[in-house]
């Protein structure tokens, strides 16, 4: 227990700031996206008017007749975190011919699950940073089992991001150059494709099992007794531990 | 060969970094084929962990042979990985288990799991074995390309009897190399086995290589024109046969080490042969020879080339660094402790 314990602390602190730094790591990203893919950038927030003030959604959904964005929105804050000034135009769909533009929805739902991901796993290290701080980390029981769950959100936040990445570069294969249906391979037939997609489907869903039955297997078993007592050269000799 | 221009230099490092991954991967491919023919728990996990630091480093070398051949000959990638998709995808898969059978393998005590995983990375490592060699034999033989430089054939049209044969001939090869690797990472009763298995091995990759060559004189002439019209790189072929005769020969005194680099010598040469008789073609056209995918039809820009020859000069050195450097680490027996595999 006090094994555990001490773990989660170390877990958290790394957690807390491995959080802020994929925050910075996002912001700088998604400037780059701005700079070098604007359709994707747009298609992120559904930003289909190009204009100053642009909003940032904080949630929502596109809709895509009405061609507009439903939901939470803050103005200007799409124009701050790209070009730092809330008044700094940034480029809409409406710039992009439209046989040019990615698919909006979708790329707006994976995009913004990514981001949503990302903050909820800030605020459940923060959570668990203060009440670790206080003590009181045992006591609250739901947070722990919550923490048993996030081990999932950068997996799911990483698999949407990479769909939002893809997705948002459509219909191109590379931005500008060379469009996904003219790069496919003359030769490869559609079912031979959808052969190895169902095997790697399957390769993964049968790994996946495998890796949470030894993860639970070696949870349950904690760590082997000898792993507690430190060892190898940078360990302080034993006599040195006894006295601490 | 007239004149050494970058195509040329590509085409040779290409070759170099493929006979690395065969020199390397080719004895724990070796050690996987083997891997069954023990039943013994504990010898097992000495097979396992005599490769153990080194496997996925010597893969990095596939890798890397995969990259430049992408990078120096972008027609030639494309036109075999799309032609070989199929072929390719197993070869991916026997991969995929092997590695991830390694891994798993000894986490669990229970019979069927170790079993389980036991048979995948067998499996795996022949499968592999056996498809990179049905690769390299299509590529000799010469495979059906269209004008466009398209793969014009089909998978089943793949396996044909002469690649079969060198696929065969790579398993029985990889199974020496391996024994061999074992008998010097080994000691106890499975350094006997292992030792009786690297003579029957030998004998096994002896057969496979005299039918190769009897094959391929017979049915693939063109493999031996360039041979015929420069009859001095006739020394390779006997470099080649003579390191083979040498296995045996170091084998039986004791001297396990030379025995193991007679048979890096012996695949060097059989790339050198293979590569020689290839020369200037990448990919040989059968039947329509003039849709043949060559050194320079195949090639990126001169520039291009030149780029990745000063990052190869950089890169190459360190890649022998640190596996020069993970080989002298775990150099000698196989020492188990409790975070072994």
């Amino acid at each position: 227990m006090d094994f555990a314990r001490r773990s989660l602390r170390i877990g958290l602190v790394v957690a807390l700031i491995a959080c802020v730094l994929q925050a910075i790591s996002g912001d700088i990203s998604a400037r780059g996206v701005a700079k070098h893919q604007p359709a994707k950038l747009a298609a992120f927030e559904g930003l289909y008017n190009t204009e100053s003030n642009a909003p940032l959604a904080i949630a929502g959904y596109v809709n895509e007749p009405d061609q507009k964005v439903v939901g939470l929105e803050v103005p200007g804050l799409l124009s701050f975190l790209v070009y730092h000034n809330p008044h700094a135009t940034v480029e809409g769909l409406d710039d992009i011919p439209p046989q040019d533009r990615p698919p909006v929805e979708s790329c707006f739902l994976f995009f913004h699950g990514m981001v949503a991901i990302g903050f909820t796993l800030l605020f459940i290290a923060i959570f668990g940073c203060f009440f670790a701080w206080r003590n009181k980390l045992v006591e609250n029981r739901w947070l722990l089992w919550i923490m048993v769950f996030s081990v999932l959100g950068p997996e799911i936040a990483n698999q949407l991001g990479w769909f939002a990445a893809e997705v948002g570069r459509q219909p191109w294969i590379v931005y500008g150059l060379l469009r996904t249906p003219d790069a496919l391979s003359k030769v490869v037939e559609a079912n031979t494709v959808l052969t190895s997609l169902i095997l790697f489907t399957f390769i993964y869903f049968l790994l996946f099992a495998v890796f949470i039955y030894l993860l639970n297997h070696k949870i349950q078993h904690g760590p082997h007794p000898d792993d507690l007592v430190p060892h190898g050269k940078l360990a302080l000799p034993k006599n040195l531990i006894h006295h601490q | 060969m007239n004149h050494l221009d970058l195509n040329t230099v590509w085409f040779v490092l290409v070759g170099v970094l493929f006979t690395g991954y065969a020199m390397l991967d080719g004895f724990d491919l070796g050690i996987g084929a083997l891997h069954l023919f023990t039943r013994k728990d504990e010898e097992r996990r000495i097979m396992l962990n005599s490769i153990g630091p080194v496997w996925d480093g010597n893969e990095v070398w596939l890798v890397t042979g995969g990259g430049a051949l992408f990078a120096a000959f972008p027609n030639v990638y494309a036109t075999v990985f799309s032609g070989f998709y199929l072929a390719f995808v197993l070869l991916l898969f026997a991969l995929i288990f092997r590695a991830v059978a390694i891994e798993f393998r000894s986490k669990q005590p229970m019979f069927w799991w170790r079993q389980m995983w036991d048979i995948g990375f067998a499996t795996g490592s022949i499968v592999s074995a056996l498809l990179i060699g049905v690769a390299l034999g299509n590529i000799a033989e010469g495979i059906p390309i269209d004008a466009n430089g398209e793969f014009a054939g089909s998978f089943l049209g793949l396996l044909k009897p002469y690649p079969l044969l060198i696929g065969i001939t790579t398993v029985a090869l990889f199974m020496m190399h391996g024994a061999i690797y074992g008998v010097m990472k080994t000691e106890g009763s499975l350094h006997d086995k292992l030792r009786g298995w690297a003579m029957n091995s030998i004998i096994f990759f002896v057969i496979c290589a005299a039918t190769t060559t009897m094959v391929t004189l017979l049915y693939v002439p063109h493999m031996a024109e360039q041979i015929k019209s420069h009859p001095w790189l006739f020394s390779i072929a006997l470099a080649n046969m003579l390191s083979i005769a040498n296995i045996p020969r170091e084998f039986h005194r004791g001297n396990d080490w030379l025995a193991f680099l007679s048979s890096c010598a012996t695949m060097a040469t059989l790339m050198m042969l293979f590569g020689i008789d290839q020369y200037p073609n990448l990919v040989f056209s059968q039947p329509n020879p003039e849709n043949s995918l060559n050194i320079y039809n195949a090639a990126s820009s001169q520039k291009t080339l030149g780029i990745m020859l000063i990052i190869a000069c950089i890169g190459v050195p360190i890649v022998l660094a640190y596996t020069a450097c993970i080989y002298w680490i775990f150099r000698g027996k196989v020492k188990m402790d409790r975070t072994s595999y």
